[in-house]
């Protein structure tokens, strides 16, 4: 007897035990790190590449990018070394290297000149200009000075001297706007400046304005125009620098056929003219009216010997480069040809590599690299010589990442590099010998302005992909593909010991490649992703970008799918949405398909309709140029019967918007009307619009829906004018995304009453700037332009450094804004401010302020609303942050986090009942007590434990997107930006599912023990049963 | 008129990251963090020795953060007065105030004043990560359900032999007053 007591206790501690170890633990695990999500570190394109050889010999790529970074890059891999961000507002605009320190100008008016340590990133020293009201746009410049640690900078409206550590220039100039000064050539004892004059009538014609200036003093020596009729920049002019020669000016003038070079400095005479027939004997005069000059160098301050560039020009229909080299002979100019070669289709670019003093300016350095970017990528090297020092070619396919639009050349170990940028964001480094690049980085996804998800098919069995091929008609039926299934489970349950059950096999949670981006990976990848898993954690995302690629990665490992780019006439389409408007059926022919909607140069509508699994461009036409401009899109309740594609709705703006709709069929027109409810919609936040206007779309006569074209639209009318008070401008505007799942109607509350929520799927969030200063808030409900609610954050502001986030789901809006106490206008002597800081604003919107009392109505209607009961909070945000979401589960029973992307680099979740904003702010009720309500805290905090991209610094967040996965628990969420990071989180914890500690073999163990011990047991108690009944 | 040309002077913020415990070698600090006033309304970068200096800073006050992936650092409060604006100086003598401030606590002027330049130093290092709890006897036993386990078994094995334990008498008389 006691025997079989302690048996079945045992096994309900064992199982009590088990159960116990599944339960949830808050944070991260160490090994989850890059086990469960990935992270990839971006720069975006490239402007300007300059190599940097250390005191070691060894190199490094210092660049400045598009995306507003100064990085350094390894040669060998790629890989970013370091990197430095600079704020969206403060653009870069050069970069210089010397030795070991770089030097950045950046900002506009307002101008920053920082110095920093090429070897670390760290900055070495920085000075800041206040804005000037004399600034010239697109004036700035910035250049070391020789043998000094001195920088000469032209910031805003100066020209400074700064010597290391600055508080103060070392001499300052006003420029009083007399050009926008672009270029800067140093010489030992003084510098010239060089800009656009500004243009008069007077003066119509361009020019370039030269001042020389005492590099001592920082006095004006003389100042000048020279009536080059060109501008700085322009395909007929080069500045040519020279440290023993000084500086030139060389330009052909419109409708001629000479040079005119004028040395700085120089005003009798003020230029020489000069054949370029010398440089180049077979040059006809004809030949040369239609030739351009280029710079060869991205530094040319560093190899200023003996300056060059280039002379392009055709010639029967075959266009060449001549590469010129300027020398002095007997102390006379002397321009050279060092080589020419066919350049058709080519990009130019020199070796502009920062050498130390000391090791001198070897002959590689003065290589020019040329790059064929039409057909295949084939590029050459050429020295002194016709004949290419080295050459290669890349296996390229321009429909991934677009046309090759720049190219640099720098050298490892003696190795040509040549480093080729495509305007879909490419970048590779190329090296003979090899037809794959050494390394590349996709710098696409920086630019990326929308991304959706796309569900993978379940994993099919092999028979049913067996069944497929052979009968596909037992697949019909889920009661034939349950069998198949059953079939296969019985299959692999046979192979089951042989594989040591399952024991040792490794883990098919992770793909290959998964992590951070791997040199190793192959440009064009081989196989696109087909299959999902079991817990829908592998999906793909699909990124649109504005420089025309779509790009498909999966979300479990980062590993890229497809790529695909989309031009019209050559140039890149901006990519603005990406909708995915079929989902196809697990073993189905027909493909899921993603619309795309973009814009092309023109600015016209474009549509391209892609297979989402494949990427490839599907219809006739490929891609669709619509002839009139979208101002919003979105997707509508309907799909067309045919094709049972999802329609989507592009509203034209102006004083009549159109609605027109895709796919621009007369069935997909007739779905549209056939739609039950009418159709509202409104145009957003315009920019400096002081209204929200609404319409309805309305449709005309079926037999007028025949036939329809891509050009057709319908009228809509207009159904409501919201009207900001006075003075007030529109800013943002927010509204729900995809379809909203709520899983509790109401709020139960402690005294088992409940609280309904007011869920309205057609809620407008607007902000606008209110004209005496501050922000205000407004809920408007899209289809009777209804004000539902209204706010006024008096202190508030909102620029682009300090931007507006919003989010919408369910009954909650959550918005964030700057809160500055200091009265707006006013003066701001005796003001004290309260505090200040980003403010978080949580709104909750729920049927009546009485519990129990809801709407009854079975119909939801706009038009007989009753206004919400809106309860609000704030709190104070721990950092400033740049993007704002939420998760999202299938059914949404799991409560939702409330995700912040941090200007610090981090992705933090935050748990939804910290944002409830009926907080009791004194001591709780003993109802509140009951319905778990924590007490207000003024601030959110930033938990550690509670950073999904725990260390990793991930840069730049401008969007987060949440999924939901199979699991209700689970929810992938991923962010972009700059950096992309993907993870998957489950904020009630992992309650169903096993916890990764749960072992299987401790189970199958405790089984055997139990069942072993009944065997044993059994015959113990039977016999003992039988001699107490005896005794 | 006077507010508007106020508004136009601009300052400079300067201070140090400083060595303490939790950050004892301040060029280990990621070049990557930042010095951010009013949001991002400025933002200065941190030189190798921990060295900022925040330019075009606004007169009046202003919320200073060091924003960085890794530590922690307090908040702090500069306000930017003009002393005694002379007439005819284009920019007047200005003094700064800096206080530590508490994210969701009013700025008061009783806390005290820190020395400018300003020093501050990291006052924790972020820890991402729980550790994963390996199998321990006491955790086990220390787990509720355990507990109750405990206790069944404890009223199975040992309750019984109590029982056998007791006097015969005493155990009737218990039975009889169940009785």
């Amino acid at each position: 007897m006691l025997g079989s007591h302690s048996l079945t206790h045992a096994a309900l501690a064992a199982v009590l035990a088990v159960s116990s170890f599944s339960m949830t633990v808050q944070g991260l695990f160490p090994d989850e790190a890059g086990r469960i999500d990935w992270y990839r570190a971006q720069i975006g394109v490239p402007k300007s590449i300059v190599a940097h050889t250390q005191e070691d010999r060894s190199t490094n790529i210092l660049t400045i990018t598009d995306r507003n970074v100064l990085a350094s890059l390894n040669p060998d891999n790629g890989e970013i070394a370091w990197r430095q961000l600079f704020s969206p507002t403060e653009r870069i605009n050069a970069l210089k290297v010397r030795g070991s320190l770089a030097l950045t100008h950046s900002g506009g008016n307002e101008t920053h000149v920082r110095v920093w340590d090429a070897q670390s990133g760290a900055l070495a020293w920085g000075y800041s200009q206040p804005p000037s009201p004399n600034y010239q746009a697109d004036s700035g410049a910035v250049e070391f000075l020789r043998k000094s640690q001195d920088v000469l900078a032209i910031v805003g409206d100066s020209l400074v001297r700064l010597a290391p550590n600055p508080s103060k220039p070392v001499w300052e100039l006003a420029l009083n706007g007399t050009a926008s000064y672009k270029r800067l050539v140093v010489q030992d004892n003084v510098a010239f400046i060089i800009g656009d004059a500004v243009l008069s009538k007077k003066q119509p014609k361009a020019r370039l304005h030269v001042v020389e200036v005492s590099l001592k003093t920082g006095r004006v020596k003389q100042q000048y125009d020279v009536n080059t009729e060109r501008s700085l920049g322009s395909s007929s002019s080069v500045v040519l620098e020279s440290k023993e020669y000084g500086g030139y000016i060389l330009w052909r003038d419109d409708k001629n056929i000479v040079w005119n070079i004028h040395r700085l400095g120089m005003q009798e005479p003020m230029w020489d003219i000069y054949h370029a027939k010398l440089v180049q004997s077979e040059l006809m005069p004809v030949d040369m009216l239609t030739s351009t000059l280029g710079e060869l160098d991205a530094d040319p301050g560093l190899i200023a010997d003996k300056p060059r560039f280039t002379l392009t020009y055709t010639k029967d229909n075959k266009v060449k480069t001549v590469v010129v080299e300027m020398t002095h002979a007997n102390d006379k100019l002397e321009l050279r040809k060092v080589v020419g070669f066919r350049s058709d289709n080519a990009i130019i670019a020199g070796s502009g590599g920062a050498t130390l003093p000391s090791s001198g300016a070897s002959q590689t350095e003065r290589a020019v690299v040329a790059v064929r970017t039409s057909g295949a990528v084939s590029w050459r090297v050429y020295g002194s010589n016709k004949t290419p020092t080295h050459s290669g070619e890349l296996a390229y396919d321009a429909a991934t990442y677009g046309p090759v639009t720049a190219a640099s050349l720098y050298y490892v170990g003696g190795d040509p590099r040549v480093l080729i940028q495509t305007s879909g964001g490419l970048v590779a480094a190329l090296a003979p010998g090899s037809n794959a690049p050494v390394w590349f980085r996709d710098e696409s996804l920086t630019h990326a302005t929308d991304m959706t998800f796309l569900e993978l098919p379940a994993p099919a069995s092999s028979a049913e992909h067996a069944a497929k091929a052979t009968d596909p008609s037992v697949l019909a039926s889920p009661v034939t593909r349950y069998v198949l299934r059953w079939v296969e489970t019985a299959k692999s349950l046979a192979a089951w010991p042989a594989s040591g059950f399952g024991l040792f096999g490794s883990s098919s949670d992770t793909e290959p490649g998964s992590g951070s981006q791997s040199t190793l990976e192959a440009l064009v990848p081989t196989a696109p992703l087909t299959e999902g898993d079991h817990f829908g954690f592998r999906k793909l995302s699909i990124f649109g970008t504005s420089t025309g690629v779509v790009a498909a990665l999966s979300t479990q490992s980062g590993a890229r799918s497809w790529t695909r780019y989309l031009a019209d006439n050559g140039t890149a389409v901006t990519v603005e949405r990406v909708f995915i408007t079929r989902r196809s059926q697990p073993l189905a022919n027909t493909p899921s398909l993603l619309t795309v909607v973009g814009r092309n140069t023109y600015g016209n509508s474009v549509v391209v309709v892609l297979d989402a699994l494949t990427g490839e461009i599907l219809g006739d036409g490929g891609i669709h140029v619509l002839p009139f401009n979208h101002v919003k899109v979105f997707e509508l309740p309907t799909t067309e019967k045919t094709t049972e594609q999802q329609l989507l709705g592009l509203a034209t703006g102006g004083s009549e918007p159109r609605l027109a709709i895709w796919p621009a069929t007369a069935e997909a027109a007739k779905a549209f009307c056939a739609l039950p409810e009418s159709v509202f919609f409104d145009l957003g936040a315009l920019a400096g619009s002081s209204q929200l206007r609404g319409y309805r779309a309305e449709c005309p006569t079926e037999a007028e829906l025949d036939p329809w074209k891509e050009s057709s639209a319908f009228l809509p009318s207009r159904s409501w004018v919201f009207d900001l008070p006075e003075g007030e401008v529109l800013l943002a505007s927010s509204e729900y995304h995809g379809a909203q799942t709520t899983a509790l109607l109401g709020r139960v509350l402690g005294d088992r009453s409940v609280l309904y929520k007011y869920i309205n799927p057609h809620l407008v969030t607007l902000a606008s700037r209110r004209a005496a200063g501050g922000i205000g808030i407004y809920f408007v409900d899209r289809v009777s332009g209804r004000l539902l609610y209204s706010a006024v954050h008096e202190s508030a502001s909102v620029s682009d450094k300090q931007p507006f986030l919003a989010t919408q789901s369910e009954n909650r809006i959550i918005y964030q804004l700057w809160q500055d106490s200091t009265p707006v206008g006013g003066s701001t002597e005796g003001a004290q401010p309260r505090s200040k800081g980003y403010v978080t604003v949580v709104a909750e919107m729920f049927e009546s302020d009485k519990p129990d009392t809801r709407d009854e109505s079975k119909a939801f209607s706009s038009f007989d609303l009753k206004l919400p009961h809106v309860i609000t909070t704030a709190f104070m945000a721990p950092e400033p942050a740049t993007a704002l979401g939420v998760t999202r589960t299938g059914s949404q029973i799991t409560t939702r986090d409330v995700l912040f992307g941090l200007s610090s680099g981090k992705l933090l979740s935050l748990p939804d009942q910290l944002f409830d904003p009926r907080r009791p702010k004194k001591s709780p009720t003993k109802d509140e007590q009951a319905e778990g309500l924590m007490p207000y805290m003024p601030s959110l905090p930033l938990d550690p434990k509670r950073v999904l991209s725990h260390a990793n610094v991930v840069a730049g967040i401008a969007h987060i997107k949440s999924a939901p996965t199979h699991l209700e628990s689970t929810s992938l969420v991923a962010s972009y930006g700059l950096d992309l990071f993907f993870t998957r989180t489950s904020p009630s914890g992992t309650f169903d599912q096993l916890s990764p500690s749960f072992s299987k073999v401790n189970l199958v163990v405790t089984t055997l023990a139990l069942v072993v011990g009944c065997l044993l047991g059994g015959p113990m108690v039977r016999r003992k049963l039988t001699n107490q009944a005896w005794a | 008129m006077l507010s508007v040309v106020l508004c136009r002077l601009t300052y400079r913020v300067r201070g140090s990251i400083v060595a303490s415990e939790i950050l004892s070698d301040v060029s280990q600090l990621s070049t990557r963090a930042q010095v951010v006033v009013n949001g991002g309304e400025n933002r200065a970068y941190i030189q190798k020795d921990g060295t900022f200096a925040v330019d075009n800073v606004k007169l009046g006050d202003s919320l200073l953060e060091i924003a960085s992936s890794e530590y922690v650092f307090p908040k702090v409060h500069v306000r930017i007065t003009l002393k005694d604006a002379v007439e005819g100086e284009e920019e007047g003598r200005a003094a700064i105030a800096a206080r530590y401030v508490q994210i969701g606590s009013e700025w008061s002027d009783d806390a005290p004043v820190l020395a400018y330049p300003l020093r501050i130093s990291a006052s924790d290092k972020y820890d991402f990560f729980t550790e994963r709890q390996g199998f321990s006897i006491i955790t086990m036993f220390s787990n509720p359900y355990m507990m109750m386990v405990g206790a069944s078994l404890l009223a199975v094995f040992i309750l019984p032999r109590l029982q056998a334990n007791l006097d015969p008498e005493a155990l009737k008389e218990l039975q009889g007053n169940k009785e």
